[in-house]
């Protein structure tokens, strides 16, 4: 799965629109589809994630959220609205992931 | 001596002809007293506010149902909640909204004229801040104070035309706003180019929230007011260096002059705009919760013990904000006032937050008016109607079944 994401990433940096920084930004109005590795669906519609069946599986295999409760699925909910993929450059990110005071 | 008779006639007459050219052109008038106008409501309002406050102004001068002078003061929501919490009146010539009598060529897109304020200043009818009055001041409001939440307002971070940026996320901003020359993202490295507005202003206290940056240390240009940022972002000659702090409904009037960009939040996958297409001016996201920098607008009123608002004229300005049925009924459904300026009634949310910056919560309203708010937009697949019948276990609301 890990892989599949990275790939998926990778796939928007390839095809985003290259600015004069190092940063990739992509916009297009589809969620990639988590399913047999296609990737935008052409009906503009949200994304139709598969998942294996069962009830709720904890959003394991979707890229949004078709129930939101909590803030966090509140803003990665499904929508058809248009969404824009960019992966930044951040020098001075921590290694942790974490951000350095500001001063 | 004849000579001299005529050259001192000749003076004469083109003086007296001069003074005739005078008195036929138009002089400045003097500002009028502020108190000669009918019904004035005397507002401290933020300036992202403006626009609201003259269109409905507007309509309540020509109203015959509650006719009603708005005459306003531009400030921080900080100022004005420090202004209103101790009893500061209004001592600087404010603004107002002049009549189609008075003024038959006026219309809100244009500057409003002045009048001259009562010596020893006016009290303050209504504050109007445009983010949680807590940014500025923790404490509860005065006994005889009471803050009622109005629509909601988004802001953004808006660049020029000519620029080729799209989105900004929220560690970018970080990095961007909070350490500016020495940040290392690019395009935005050069503090020349950041404009932001002061830690006293609701754009800049709404944003840097939602970039967890302290507003007291915002790197860039600070402006004063709205326009200035507009209008040094929409100059700029180095467009991609630049970015500028805008409340999202003064974007939407000036969206020929500058681009916003979409935001993506802390822990959030995709960048949003606040509405739906970078073209749309339906605030889908910010309605539903994907797109973040947003706050409510607060109206800081003078209340009795049951919490009422002591003057009339005052509950009737606010209860037309609010959406609330006024009476006398308004001859216009003032709702429409705005949502056609760019905020979002509270009737109309999916989501509501507690505090500056805080996280989303889903909000159901108990008296939702979301119908009213897309058929404003352009499009509800809602049922029409004037009274509940057609409208099942629901309520008819603004002209349309709601849920309840």
């Amino acid at each position: 799965m890990r892989t599949f994401k990275v790939a998926i990433v990778a796939l928007f940096l390839a095809a985003g629109a290259l600015g004069c920084d190092n940063s990739s930004t992509t916009p297009h109005e589809t969620l990639p589809s988590f399913d047999s590795g296609s990737n935008a669906q052409g009906d503009g519609g949200t994304t139709n994630p598969t998942t294996d069946g069962s009830a709720d599986t904890g959003n394991a295999n979707k890229d949004c959220y078709d129930n939101p409760q909590t803030h966090e699925e509140i803003i990665n909910a499904c929508t058809d609205a248009v969404k824009v993929t960019k992966t930044p450059n951040l020098p001075l990110m921590q290694p942790d992931g974490s951000l350095p005071p500001i001063q | 001596m004849r000579v001299g008779l005529m050259a001192t006639c000749a003076r004469g007459a083109i003086g007296a002809i001069g003074a005739a050219f005078g008195l036929f052109m138009a002089k400045p008038a003097l500002a009028l007293d502020c108190s000669t106008y009918p019904n004035p409501i005397y507002i401290e309002s933020g300036d992202t506010q403006e626009p609201l406050l003259k269109n409905l102004g507007q309509k309540l001068r020509a109203s015959t149902a509650m006719p009603m002078t708005v005459i306003y003061r531009t400030t921080g929501t900080c100022q004005l909640t420090d202004d209103m919490y101790n009893g500061t009146k209004i001592t600087v010539n404010p603004s107002y909204i002049p009549s189609v009598t008075e003024d038959p060529n006026w219309d809100p897109s244009k500057p409003s004229p002045t009048c001259t304020i009562a010596s020893g200043g006016t009290p303050i009818d209504v504050a109007i801040g445009a983010t949680f009055i807590e940014s500025c001041n923790p404490n509860p409001p005065p006994n005889g104070l009471k803050l009622f939440e109005g629509p909601v307002q988004a802001y953004g971070f808006v660049v020029p035309k000519a620029s080729t940026q799209t989105a900004l996320t929220a560690e970018e901003g970080y990095f961007v706003f909070g350490f500016g020359n020495t940040g290392q993202i690019t395009p935005w490295n050069d503090e020349t180019w950041m404009f932001v507005r002061t830690p006293t202003k609701s754009t800049q206290l709404t944003l840097m929230a939602a970039l967890s940056v302290p507003p007291g240390k915002t790197k860039g240009q600070a402006k004063d007011k709205s326009s200035e940022v507009l209008s040094a972002v929409a100059a700029s000659t180095e467009a991609e260096k630049t970015i500028g702090l805008l409340g999202v409904e003064i974007y939407d009037a000036n969206r020929d002059k500058v681009n916003m960009l979409a935001f993506r939040g802390f822990k959030q996958k995709y960048a949003y705009y606040p509405d739906s297409t970078p073209n749309a001016r339906d605030k889908k996201n910010v309605r539903d919760g994907h797109y973040l920098p947003w706050a409510p607008t607060v109206y800081i009123v003078p209340v009795d013990g049951q919490g009422v608002p002591t003057s009339a004229r005052t509950k009737y300005f606010l209860d037309l904000v609010l959406g609330n049925d006024p009476t006398p009924t308004f001859e216009t459904e003032s709702l429409q006032t705005v949502i056609a300026r760019g905020l979002i009634p509270e009737c109309a949310m999916k989501v509501t937050r507690s505090f500056e910056g805080g996280n989303l919560s889903l909000y159901d309203s108990p008296t939702p008016c979301g119908c009213y708010y897309d058929s404003i937009q352009g499009t509800t697949s809602c049922t029409q109607c004037t009274n509940d019948s057609p409208c099942g276990a629901g309520k008819c609301r603004h002209g349309y079944c709601e849920a309840k």
